[in-house]
């Protein structure tokens, strides 16, 4: 039985307004005054998002689950210097993928995908197995990226995400974002040749 | 637009970033360009091999688990106003001892201060305490006893004959040891000689050499009185007998009162010697001597004779 995936709608960004929604915004002064209900409230609407996002970089269930509560509770301190003028998805990815980055640089191992290697290989073992020797290539390759050109390349590859929110979130400018993303493709596609 | 500009845009037009200008610039390119469709085709062929690449999409938790996350978030959470209010850890223990520790330190310093104060509360006077406490002070030429008042205010006979007396005061045991003894000018090694120097006059018994230290005070002596030292071997006795000379034959009372802390609170004329100087004289050695020091008695008046002395 195949296990269920999140839904594009569920975890990819809408368009982002530029200013945040009423409803958002008396969520977020109510969570300033240190109104954890409220916040509660705007950890269900951005909880699967979250951790979705984390989960890209860190191929792993368990620890995509701390690191998106670990995200929701810094943003939670820090939103006393949040400004209510500017939408918050970008701040709370911001967070969330700077924990989850700084987590990756001090686990020191290689991404290894948890899914992956658990992976069942019981209908067809000969088509499986090439697949997963597929899998386990472009894996690796995009792994051993460096961080700057992966973060890039996630979150406009897997998360689909303009140029100019990934430029917002990551704080560096949309012509770092491009040509950080055109040194990542070219790498990958190296890496990935014999299977291009 | 030659192949080299349209490449810096191709990656743009691929992720739908471009604005319709130049959008149109980029597909009017392309239709006449194969090499560019190439590498448009190829970037496309990447991106599906990343994403189908995946080990798999990212999973569903399920529901359970999306119910309950906002929770486990906001448990964690620690509301700012309880924040500032609770406190985040108890206080080491040697803080929350301090003030037992402070407590058991008085108690202790308490017990240790008072122990000498109760001792010192005798319920009568024996002679000699009488006779300490009424030591005239140092430097001072004018001498003192002091009587408890009776109840009925009645006069407590004066001793003026037993201070006066040549005899006794040789004789007598000194009034205090350690302390220069102000009737006769003397020091406590200087009253054991005179008291010596006392008995051998009585017995009519020549003077025997002085000791080590009564050589060092005749030494003194002289200095102070040279004519007098020259005169006699027995520098005490004549001492004693000038002292006796020259005493005056009046005497007066002076009235001390004493306050419920044992401290002098107060002195006066009881009654005069009949020379203003020496009864003002008298108070203020008196005053001198018990400055700072606390009596045994609390809240009595007591009657205090003295003696103007013309030592000088």
């Amino acid at each position: 039985m195949p296990q269920p995936v999140l839904k594009d709608e569920e975890t990819k960004p809408q368009a982002e307004p530029t200013q945040p929604p009423e409803d958002e915004k008396k969520l977020l002064a109510e969570a300033k005054n240190g109104d954890t209900e409220a916040f509660g409230k705007l950890v269900e609407r951005y909880q699967r998002r979250v951790y979705t996002v984390i989960y890209r970089f860190v191929r792993n269930h368990t620890e995509a689950d701390d690191l998106a509560q670990e995200a929701f509770i810094r943003a939670f301190r820090a939103i006393d210097r949040f400004d209510l003028r500017y939408p918050f998805s970008p701040w709370m990815y911001r967070i969330a993928i700077n924990l989850t980055l700084n987590h990756l640089k001090k686990r020191r191992l290689p991404m290894v995908d948890a899914d992956l290697e658990r992976k069942p290989s019981a209908n067809n073992p000969v088509s499986v197995l090439e697949q997963d020797e597929t899998r386990r290539k472009i894996h690796a390759a995009i792994a051993r990226l460096p961080l700057k050109l992966r973060q890039v390349l996630v979150l406009r590859v897997y998360e689909d995400w303009p140029y100019a929110q990934i430029a917002q979130v990551l704080v560096i400018p949309i012509g770092t974002v491009m040509s950080r993303l055109a040194r990542a493709r070219e790498t990958v596609k190296e890496e990935l040749k014999e299977l291009l | 637009m030659n192949c080299k500009e349209i490449e810096e845009f191709l990656q743009a037009y691929h992720d739908g970033e471009l604005s319709a200008k130049e959008r149109e610039a980029v597909e009017r390119h392309l239709e006449k360009c194969q090499k560019c469709q190439a590498k448009l085709a190829e970037l496309a062929a990447l991106d599906e091999l990343i994403v189908d690449g995946e080990a798999e999409k990212v999973p569903d938790p399920g529901k359970h688990y999306w119910h309950n996350f906002s929770h486990r978030v906001t448990r964690r959470l620690i509301p700012k106003r309880e924040a500032i209010i609770r406190p985040h850890r108890p206080r080491p223990l040697g803080f929350r001892l301090i003030p037992y520790l402070s407590a058991a330190v008085a108690v202790f310093l308490a017990i240790v201060i008072s122990i000498p104060l109760l001792k010192r509360a005798p319920a009568k006077f024996t002679e000699e305490e009488v006779a300490e406490i009424t030591a005239p002070p140092q430097k001072s030429n004018v001498s003192f006893k002091r009587f408890k008042e009776e109840p009925e205010a009645q006069k407590i006979e004066l001793r003026d004959k037993k201070l006066v007396s040549t005899d006794e005061i040789l004789g007598a045991e000194p009034v205090e040891t350690g302390r220069k003894s102000p009737l006769a000018g003397m020091t406590a090694e200087a009253d054991k000689t005179a008291k010596g120097a006392g008995a051998a006059a009585k017995e009519q018994k020549p003077p025997t050499e002085p000791s080590r230290t009564e050589r060092t005070f005749l030494k003194d002596e002289e200095k102070a009185k040279p004519a007098a030292a020259a005169k006699t071997a027995e520098p005490y006795l004549e001492e004693a007998e000038v002292f006796a000379a020259q005493l005056a034959p009046k005497s007066g009372t002076l009235r001390v009162v004493i306050d419920s802390t044992g401290r002098l609170a107060k002195v006066t004329i009881e009654k005069s010697s009949g020379d203003p100087k020496a009864d003002t004289m008298a108070m203020k050695a008196y005053k001198n001597q018990w400055e700072g020091k606390t009596f045994r008695e609390r809240q009595r008046t007591l009657l205090v004779p003295f003696s103007p002395q013309s030592t000088e």
